[in-house]
């Protein structure tokens, strides 16, 4: 499970969600005006960015792509 | 600021949004299979794009291409600013770094603070739903307070900070409801945002919108700006700095996403770096990776507590989803909690972990659902007070809107129980004080004082109160060490040192993607052989793997670009702090709190004794092993029959010998895990 893009065209660039991220998954193009998910593989899928975005351009996946492994279960 | 990251102030944005659909959470995995037949060349010079515009990102290693037509990943500007001095450095901007620097700065300093992501956002702290204090008009006497601390630590909690809690939890608490960290809403469940607690069916976004002036994660960046605190964020502290009197004198860290070495000269630095985790499984300790515990051990400092291993649970069918049990408790309000925890109530509670008895006699698959916390449940999750029944009292408890209950646990792997681990300031100390002249340490996992034992004890929601006190504390007594100590200076030689370090990965051409070794040590640390119910063959094997990955990646972690450089480092500290766990799960032959071995399934007394750590003096060596007593205070009358000591009766096999008759005692330990009531640790 990780963060997903829903609307590229509704980002804003606003920067929120690539100043909130603790993991460094979001970063922001200056250029472009657009956020990026550049290193998904290091989400923790804590939803801060998601709840932060202004404009709903991102978004938690619900599908489960693969199970964790924890103590057991 | 040299390395603020562009954007407007955080939050701000979302105050203005108008509420959105409830179903904007979810979206389907399926729109995010790239496209077909793509024919981009990846030439790092000359970078072409395919006919959908797509441009092959030539800066990243192959694996982190963004995919559905994401930018490729954007070349972040180096700070303008590389060198900065001040009197006080604060490494980690939780409860502990946010207070350690508003002390400072508050008694007059020049701070600067330093975070890996943005204080508020990272680490534990942006997730507690409870805080407690000591009510000295309603709580129990102090001598009581203290048999209640001890019997519910295993006799293994640290009494001195404890009184500290006591004397300043209260002024701590007003501290923090003044800073706006503590505001009241509605709960979740009674607006019309709720659905069902599952955060795909609740509209959490909006709910957080529609409260988005209470939000307590925006009170930390205002907390420092308001108090001049200048914040270099996404920088990673790498190491600290002596000087030639062996006193500390700043820091070297690195702005990762340029890949740009700063340095900060100071008279005096807190590290206040949080706990750590391999990778988290459903609980979000964000970017914590036992950085202070690595940077304490190369210099020298006794390393303490990593024995005992975290409880937190995680859900069984969305393991890696953080927000799934954690999302009413994200957006709400932070609750009041606390109160004398009897020793009625202790007794009544005693009874094997349900960590222990689910994973050794099997998981409870009735509760594999949604099951739903209702927010007053008895057990630890419920105050005290309320629990006491005086409806007077404000510490009305952790009454989140009910959401699924994690029923796995393990949701931290790696991680070491809250405020037993870090760096061993001794027994007499209650400010952070190391033996390092002008560092001190505060906070969850990096100063490892042990207010809460071996398991977190019976005060819920009393880390994020304590974690705030000792950083305040610590700030304090940095301040005045910086009074008396002369314009700091760093000897260039090592800063310069540090900066090669800290850029090394860059230049290994040869070696390990760092991410594969993270997966490698979460597949040999994970499992609750290593963590829950652990024995010596088990431990050793353990620890040969970790030597084996340890040999094979030290210093061959490679780099293409700064988020590897960050993880490059942070892998390092996560091997050592597993090395260092395995050992000392080795060296305690006993069962105490959370730290259970099958092969010694009691508590012994003759443990009564902190492990520490120290780096050898040869760098192959084995760590140097020592054990500090603990004072008579702390460890009760030793005369005392051993039910008595240790009412809690942790382990199937305690609960089968010592549990009283009339108690419904089991017959034998396998027993005894499936009859008592779990316990639930949350
Ligand atoms: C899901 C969850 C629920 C919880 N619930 C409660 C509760 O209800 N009540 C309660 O009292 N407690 C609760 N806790 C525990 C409590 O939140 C933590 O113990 C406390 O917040 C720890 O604060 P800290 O400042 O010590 O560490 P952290 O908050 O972890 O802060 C450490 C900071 O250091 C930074 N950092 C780390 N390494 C470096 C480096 N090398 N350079 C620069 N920066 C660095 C990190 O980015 C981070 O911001 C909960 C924790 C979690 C995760
Ligand atoms: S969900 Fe959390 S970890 Fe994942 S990208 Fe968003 S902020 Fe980062
Ligand atoms: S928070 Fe939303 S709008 Fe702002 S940059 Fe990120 S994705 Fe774009």
């Amino acid at each position: 499970m990780s963060v997903i893009r829903k609307d590229l065209e509704a980002c804003i660039g606003c920067g929120n969600c690539a100043k909130i991220c603790p993991m460094d998954v979001m970063r922001l193009d200056v250029e472009h005006g657009k956020s990026v998910i550049a290193y998904v593989s290091q989400c923790m899928t804590c939803g801060q960015c998601w709840l932060n975005c202004p404009t709903g351009s991102i978004a938690i996946q619900s599908e489960t792509a693969t199970f964790g492994l924890n103590a057991g279960r | 600021m040299g390395a603020m990251a562009a954007g407007v102030a955080v939050g701000s944005g979302a105050s203005a949004q108008a509420k959105e659909s409830s179903s904007d959470g979810a979206a389907s995995a399926a729109s995010s299979v790239g496209d077909a037949g793509r024919a981009a060349t990846a030439d790092p010079d000359n970078p072409t794009a395919d006919p959908n515009g797509y441009v092959p990102d030539c800066t990243t290693d192959v694996t982190y291409i963004p995919q559905c037509g994401e930018y490729p990943t954007p070349k972040e500007e180096a700070p303008d600013q590389t060198e900065y001095s001040c009197d006080v450095l604060v490494v980690g901007g939780g409860l502990a770094g946010l207070n350690a620097a508003f002390a400072a700065a508050q008694d007059g300093k020049s701070v600067i603070l330093l975070d890996k992501s943005t204080p508020g956002y990272s680490g534990l702290s942006a997730w507690p739903s409870c805080t407690a204090y000591y009510d000295p008009d309603r709580d129990a006497d102090r001598e009581t307070w203290d048999k209640s601390m001890r019997l519910s630590c295993f006799n293994f909690a640290n009494l001195n900070w404890e009184d500290v809690w006591c004397d300043e939890s209260l002024a701590t608490y007003n501290r923090l409801k003044e800073w706006g960290w503590v505001e009241e809403h509605p709960r979740g469940v009674d607006t019309e945002y709720y659905v069902d607690g599952n955060m795909f069916h609740d509209d959490l976004r909006g709910y957080f919108t529609a409260y988005a002036d209470h939000d307590r994660h925006k009170v930390f960046m205002k907390v420092l700006n308001d108090n001049g605190v200048t914040v270099l964020d996404h920088t990673m502290l790498i190491d600290i700095v002596q000087n030639t009197d062996g006193a500390c004198v700043g820091g070297v860290a690195l702005a990762y996403r340029s890949s740009t070495v700063l340095s900060i000269t100071a008279k005096a630095v807190i590290l206040c770096t949080g706990n750590g985790v391999i990778k988290p499984m459903g609980y979000p300790v964000g970017a914590d990776t036992f950085d202070g515990i690595w940077i304490g051990y190369q210099h020298g400092l006794p390393i303490t507590g990593v024995e005992f291993e975290d409880f937190h649970m995680t859900t069984s069918y969305a393991p890696s989803n953080a927000l799934m049990h954690n999302s009413w408790q994200y957006v709400e309000q932070i609750w009041r909690t606390g109160g004398t925890v009897t020793l009625e109530k202790l007794i009544k509670r005693a009874g094997v972990q349900e960590r222990t008895s689910s994973y050794v006699d099997g998981f409870d698959y009735s509760k594999n659902d949604n099951t739903l916390m209702d927010g007053k449940e008895e057990g630890t999750s419920c105050s005290a007070a309320y629990a006491a029944g005086d409806t007077s009292d404000p510490r009305s408890g952790k009454w989140t809107s009910p959401n699924p209950k994690g029923h796995v646990y393990g949701a931290a792997v790696g991680m070491n129980v809250h405020t037993a681990s870090g760096i061993w300031c001794g027994i007499d100390d209650t400010v952070g004080q190391t033996s390092i002249p002008g560092l001190y340490v505060a906070g969850d996992g990096t100063n490892g004082c042990y207010v809460g034992g071996p398991n977190y004890g019976c005060q819920r929601g009393s880390t994020s109160n304590f974690v705030s006190l000792q950083g305040y504390r610590a700030g304090q007594a940095a301040s005045s060490y910086a009074d008396g100590v002369a314009e700091a200076q760093m000897p260039s030689d090592v800063v310069s040192q540090i900066g090669e370090y800290a850029l090394a990965p860059l230049s290994v051409t040869r070696g390990y993607s760092p991410s594969w070794a993270r997966e490698a040590l979460h597949a040999i640390m994970a499992p609750g052989w290593m963590t829950i119910a652990k024995s010596e063959d088990v431990l050793n094997a353990g620890l040969a793997q970790v030597l084996a990955l340890k040999d094979l990646v030290h210093g061959k972690l490679v780099a293409q670009n700064g988020h590897d450089l960050r993880l490059a480092h942070e892998v390092e500290h996560q091997i050592l702090a597993m090395e260092l766990k395995l050992r000392a799960g080795l060296e305690r032959k006993e069962s105490r709190g959370f730290h259970y071995r099958t092969d010694y399934p009691f508590c012994d007394d003759n443990y009564l004794f902190y492990i520490i750590q120290t780096k050898p003096e040869r760098e192959d060596d084995a760590p140097v092993i020592g054990h500090v007593s603990l004072p008579d205070r702390w460890v009760g009358d030793l005369s005392e029959p051993h039910e008595v000591r240790y009412p809690l009766f942790d382990t199937p096999e305690e609960y089968a010998t010592y549990a009283p008759k009339e108690d419904g005692k089991p017959s034998s330990a396998s027993d005894a895990s499936k009859t008592v009531d779990a316990v639930s640790s949350k």
